[in-house]
């Protein structure tokens, strides 16, 4: 016998000002199912708490209706409340009665009319409404981090001293990510490589970290706390258990003309070779695309050097299939190609560089070994123009967004052009300077005040090539209202920071979401910035969106936070509100485990034969296989035949 | 680079409508006979019609006339076209931008085209909308194999300047059939034709006509302009500068030879329009390709020309039309960079 | 579709979309980047400034704008329009702008000597351009390439063409009848008695324009943008004063 407890929220004016509270309460109070009926000004405050766990002893309440804002807003609240006042956390539903019902009907009376409408529903449906308990699934203290950039190896690392196990997986032959191409960071001048590699190292000598070079992911399933996922090593042709990295191989490898990608397409490696010296792991890798043993079957001169027999012409990659509990998704970003800024002969003229090729050519371990010339010539430029905004502010060709780092990136280049060549002279044509970070806009300063860095507002128009080989650079000086052009001898475009080109699939793979820029979405734009509306999957890095080291640290931290605390809890408790499947009704056709979108649904034997079974673990509550059902065998917690008609039919 | 969907997208049919330029036809009558000549040897029967007069652009937007005037006009001229079922192929870039523009506008808003409609119902005609409006350039880099295919006489080791004008290119940033900085189908019509292309550094540059400035300020800013222009087109040492318009061609003809009598330079490269080139490459006669009407002599190109052998049966001046000219200098040294190719193919690649 | 000015407020982007039929929307979007001054041949050569002009356009102050000669040194290569980064149809616009300076009497002068022969020559013989040269230099170098006495009339009878092109009477007709259902005709007719009022520099300065000199004899103001400077520093261009001289 039903014995519902009404409890109707002014919610201050938002719901009283529209609606006839102490009506809807009389004429609520007046139903054959209702127990107790009462109004409070506002219902998810402590003593309006209180007044509900109170009123449920003192009557014997055993199902609650609280009327009030979205059931988003504030059920869990009530829920907790009265299961402090001893009653089955999911025998209370809500009556949205204010962004439902206050909030977008003008006229008072029908308000009021539509409130108590909404009420009496919910009052029908809880009556008819079973007691659940919550599932508990066991956690797998394993975390995947997906990405082997500063942001990877940070949440690796803290993880890992949380005395949680990580396994690292990362697509290219070494960790380090975009910062290992750097040659300096803003705004300290620090050595990029100087202070991440000693962080490389940590995290492939952590005893808790597993890494995985090569490796991508080829298929995720399952969910928080119990993810199973195939990881797909490529054939590197080097055996990791064995090499011993001498460099002998790369030395005595013939083809020497592959195109360089860690050098950002300027210069070139071998088809044996590993990315830069301080790579981790420091296993070179056989490109079998430029290598002579398979586009010819010739040469093999690398297995024939090797003292440790590390040479494997047979590697066919490897499969692997993991369980985690969790997974951070590192994957960074890539720079986008100005090849369609043909006006500024981006990727076409060969002295016009992108910010990452110029951070190559100015690092040590570069194309050049740091001397900073022209690709074209080998001449060191006198005059050098940094061309702002290629490819973003921009939504006639590229993107829409700032990409947020290249102010800085570009102060950065001139100081360190300026600190190669004292007499040239650097130029910065710029729309804006963004410069939020601490010590962000002391370091513009620096490069204005201090090495007479010309900046120039105003966004370039075109970028001519001269006979004589050099650049005309045409821009305006919109402060003083004149067009300018320069005769410079490089330029370098700032390109956009945009998501890597398979970003998309591997959203798509991990079942998380992803913006129309690209980027992965976080769970909330202002208040969760790691977390994705897939539990148990996390952000760290410019994968979510563009930023600079310090940001993807931190985010590489909360992530790892985040992670701990999931694997702090023995099990994990996931709602009740899943299906059933009633054995005895099922035909054994498994149309629902079809229409199932999470996989939840298996087969089993009950009295001899086969029939639908569904895993509460995986199962999310859509309620898909209750509906496609013919024969009515499976039925969804909370919305069973009786409760949906009661609250939609009567 | 060539935007391929956009090329796809254009129909060459066996008969199409030649939409006769007036500058063309009052001051490089060579155009229109170049094109009545050079088409039908690809397989395209130029119709014209002698109720055809001129587009109206050049009005239009030199504000003496209003588009509620002009507009009609253009529609009466399109209809034309589309009595006879055929598409029109503009040898103008303002020809074919004011055609364009103006169907679009009309087609885009019912109304504007019922009202047009009611003024042209009254001379007995109709605008349907349903003529394809073409730029020569379009159809001729379409149909680029076939000229290659049926070159008579090979143009090789003659060397030309490209001038694509601004309003195909950059008034149609996107939906031109190719890019407006880095454009290449001029290219290779030319290489098509067995010929060779140079460059120059101000070769993007509007030629400066620019509409008003030829009649209002030619003293001030057409003519230095120009004149910057043309300096840089003689570093090319070019045998002629191929156009795709004809008002481009006449600045650059008439402008050239009014500096000389200056004595503000020494402009000698002639400008050859492209269906004009394309005349000469399939072995028509010079004397119906109208050099004559060119204030700027084309002397030299011809004695070139008349030395030239015909092609053989197997074809051999076919050259690759893809050739990437780029890395070549002004000087015709041909530098190849290959660190800018390796540097093309990884910028593809994820860093 | 022509629209006549309105009062000039704020908010006036928003309207020129509707005013221009949607042809140019999004002025508002204009960052002032600048990409589109620093390709003008127009602002190389002259206090012509389009981002300025959006500028003026956006704040609503139009009247500068439409009063000013600036308006009248667009070249229309739309090389604006193919940098910008937010698609902005600035010719259309500088179209629009000028019936607009028209409407309240600024430019007529230019107006009137583009009628004659131009739109004349249109209205008489379906041609805006006539194939009479009446530049002597010219006509001699053709008559000295073509052998005959230099006008194109000839050129075409040598090519075996007919000595203009001759469009029909039937089309004349029509064309006619659009000019005067459309009032362009009384438009034509009434352009003479115009009184154009005069323009100012708003922007800058006619000493800003620079020329070719005629003549041989005197010296040539050439453009130059790389002056050399002395002390090996870069050469960099800037239009200013210096580059301009009156005639």
């Amino acid at each position: 016998m039903a014995r519902v407890g009404v409890f109707i929220c002014h919610c201050g004016v938002n719901i009283a000002g529209k609606v006839d509270v102490a009506k809807v309460t009389e004429t609520i109070g007046k139903m054959p199912e209702v127990a107790f009926a009462t109004e409070y000004k506002f219902m998810c405050s402590s003593p309006g708490q209180k007044l509900a766990s109170d009123a449920i002893k003192e009557h014997a309440l055993n199902r609650i209706v609280v009327a009030a804002c979205s059931p988003t807003m504030h059920l869990p609240t009530f829920r907790k409340a009265i299961a402090r006042a001893g009653l089955n956390p999911y025998l209370i539903s809500m009556a949205n009665i204010r962004e439902q019902c206050s909030w977008v009907t003008e006229d008072k009376e029908k308000a009021t009319e539509k409130a108590t409408d909404l009420v009496r529903r919910q009052v029908r449906r809880i009556a008819h409404a079973d007691p659940l308990e919550d599932v508990s699934v066991p956690v797998e203290k394993t975390a995947l981090v997906l990405g082997g950039g500063v942001a990877g190896i940070q949440a690796a690392l803290d993880i890992a001293d949380g005395g949680r196990k990580v396994i690292l997986v990362e697509k290219s032959p070494s960790l380090g990510g975009k910062m290992a191409q750097l040659d300096e960071t803003f705004p300290t001048l620090d050595c990029s490589q100087c202070i991440l590699t000693p962080k490389m190292v940590e995290a492939a000598q952590h005893p808790n970290i597993e890494i995985r070079a090569n490796t991508t992911v080829k298929k995720v399933g399952g969910y928080v706390g119990n993810f199973e996922v195939t990881l797909e090593r490529r054939p590197t042709c080097v055996d990791a258990t064995r090499c011993i990295a001498c460099g002998l191989c790369v030395t005595k490898c013939p083809v020497k003309d592959v195109p360089d990608e860690f050098n950002a397409g300027l210069g070139t490696r071998r088809a044996i070779a590993t990315p830069f010296p301080q790579a981790v792991p420091a296993i070179p890798v056989i490109d079998q695309e430029y290598c002579l043993k398979f586009t010819k079957n010739k040469c093999g001169a690398c297995e024939k050097i090797c003292p440790a027999g590390a040479i494997d012409y047979e590697d066919k990659g490897a499969e692997e299939t993991v369980k985690a509990g969790a997974i951070v998704v590192a994957t960074g970003f890539q720079e986008m190609s100005p090849a369609v800024y043909t006006e500024y002969g981006g990727a076409t003229y060969p002295d016009v560089l992108t910010g990452l090729q110029f951070e190559r050519l100015v690092s040590s371990t570069g194309p050049t070994e740091g001397k900073l010339v022209r690709p074209s010539d080998g001449q060191e430029p006198k005059t050098i123009v940094f061309v702002q905004c290629v490819g973003s502010r921009d939504p006639s060709k590229g993107h829409e967004y700032c990409s947020g780092i290249c102010c800085m990136y570009t102060a950065k280049h001139a100081l360190l052009y300026k600190h190669h060549v004292p007499n040239g002279q650097a130029y910065v044509c710029y729309i804006d300077i963004r410069s939020p970070g601490k010590n962000y806009e002391q370091f513009i300063r620096r490069a204005v005040e201090e090495e007479d860095v010309r900046y120039i507002r105003g966004r370039v128009g075109k970028v001519q090539r001269r006979d004589d080989g050099r650049y005309r650079v045409f821009t305006e000086d919109t402060l003083v209202g004149r067009p300018v052009s320069i005769d410079a001898d490089m330029v370098v475009l700032a390109s956009a920071a945009e998501p890597q080109s398979d970003a998309a699939s591997l959203a798509q793979t991990l079942g998380i979401s992803y913006d129309a820029d690209g980027f992965y979405t976080e769970a909330h734009p202002k208040l969760k910035p790691v977390e994705t509306a897939t539990a148990g999957v996390f952000l760290a890095g410019a994968c979510q969106g563009p930023k600079d080291i310090p940001a993807s640290v931190q985010q590489g931290s909360a992530a790892a936070a985040k992670v701990l605390a999931l694997f702090a809890n023995e099990t994990l408790r996931k709602s009740p509100q899943v299906a059933q499947v009633d054995s005895s009704a099922c035909t054994g056709c498994l149309t629902c485990a079809y229409v199932c979108h999470y996989s939840a649904i298996e087969e089993k034997q009950a009295a001899g034969r086969q029939v639908a079974f569904v895993v509460a673990g995986k199962c999310q509550g859509c309620g898909a296989c209750a509906a496609a059902c013919k024969n009515k065998a499976v039925t969804l917690a909370q919305f069973s035949d009786d409760e949906v008609f009661e609250e939609m039919m009567r | 680079m060539p935007r391929k969907k956009l090329v796809e997208d254009i129909r060459v049919s066996d008969r199409m409508f030649l939409f006769q330029p007036c500058v063309g036809n009052s001051r490089y009558p060579g155009i229109i006979s170049a094109a009545q000549e050079a088409m039908p040897k690809l397989g395209v029967e130029m119709v014209t019609s002698d109720e055809q007069t001129c587009c109206g652009g050049f009005l239009t937007f030199t504000n003496v006339a209003q588009p509620t005037s002009t507009m009609p006009a253009v529609a009466r001229n399109l209809c034309l076209a589309e009595e006879q079922g055929l598409d029109v192929v503009a040898f103008c870039n303002g020809c074919h931008t004011f055609l364009t523009e103006f169907s679009h506008f009309m087609n885009d808003r019912p109304p504007v085209k019922g009202v047009v409609n009611v003024i042209l119902s009254m001379i007995g005609r109709e605008y349907k909308g349903t003529a394809g409006i073409y730029h020569i350039i379009e159809i001729l880099y379409k149909i680029k194999d076939r000229i290659a295919e049926r070159v008579v006489v090979p143009l090789t080791g003659l060397r030309f300047a490209t001038h694509y004008g601004c309003h195909y290119l950059n008034g149609f940033k996107k939906t031109a059939i190719d890019d407006a900085f880095m454009p290449t189908v001029m290219e290779e019509i030319i290489r098509a034709c067995g010929a060779e292309v140079v460059e120059y550094g101000e070769n993007r540059a509007c030629c400066g006509t620019g509409l008003t400035q030829v009649i209002l300020h030619k003293e001030e800013l057409s003519l230095p302009h120009t004149k910057r222009k043309l300096e840089s087109l003689n570093e090319a040492h070019a045998d002629a500068v191929v156009v795709q318009c004809p008002y481009c061609q006449a600045q650059l003809d008439r402008m050239s030879q009014k500096l000389n009598s200056r004595k503000a330079g020494d402009f000698r490269t002639p400008a050859i329009h492209v269906i004009q080139l394309v005349g000469l490459a399939l072995g028509v006669e010079p004397a119906k390709l109208g050099f004559e009407a060119h204030a700027i002599p084309f002397d030299k190109l011809l004695a070139k020309y008349r030395k030239l052998p015909k092609a053989g049966p197997d074809k051999t001046h076919h050259q690759d039309t893809k050739a990437p000219s780029r890395e070549q200098k002004a000087d015709g040294t041909n530098h190849k960079d290959t660190k800018t190719q390796s540097r093309k193919q990884s910028t593809e690649v994820a860093a | 579709m022509r629209e006549s000015p309105m009062d000039w407020l704020p908010g006036f982007d928003k309207k020129f979309s509707e005013l221009t039929h949607g042809m140019v929307k999004d002025l508002e979007k204009c960052m002032q980047c600048g990409k589109c001054t620093a390709q003008c041949p127009a602002a190389k050569l002259s206090s012509y400034n389009p981002r300025q002009i959006i500028r003026d356009l956006k704040i609503g102050n139009v009247e500068k704008v439409i009063s000013s000669e600036e308006l009248w040194l667009c070249f229309f290569c739309s090389g604006c329009y193919a940098v910008c980064p937010q698609d902005i149809n600035f010719p259309f616009a500088i179209a629009m702008l000028r019936y607009a300076a028209l409407a309240k009497g600024y430019g007529w002068e230019e107006v009137k000597k583009i009628k004659d022969p131009y739109a004349q020559d249109y209205y008489n013989t379906g041609l805006s351009v006539s194939p009479d040269e009446k530049n002597l230099g010219i006509r001699a170098e053709v008559a000295k390439n073509s052998g005959t006495d230099g006008r194109i009339a000839s050129v075409r009878r040598k090519m075996g063409l007919p000595e203009k092109r001759v469009v029909s009477d039937k089309a004349l007709a029509e064309i006619r009848f659009i000019s005067d259902a459309t009032g362009m005709t009384d438009l034509l007719k009434g352009m003479e008695k115009k009184k154009g009022v005069p323009k100012k520099w708003n922007y800058g300065s006619p000493a800003d324009l620079v020329r070719i000199k005629r003549g041989p004899h005197q010296k040539f103001q050439d453009i130059d943008d790389t002056r050399e400077s002395k002390d090996g520093r870069p050469k960099t261009e800037d239009r200013g004063p210096k580059a301009g001289k009156k005639e």
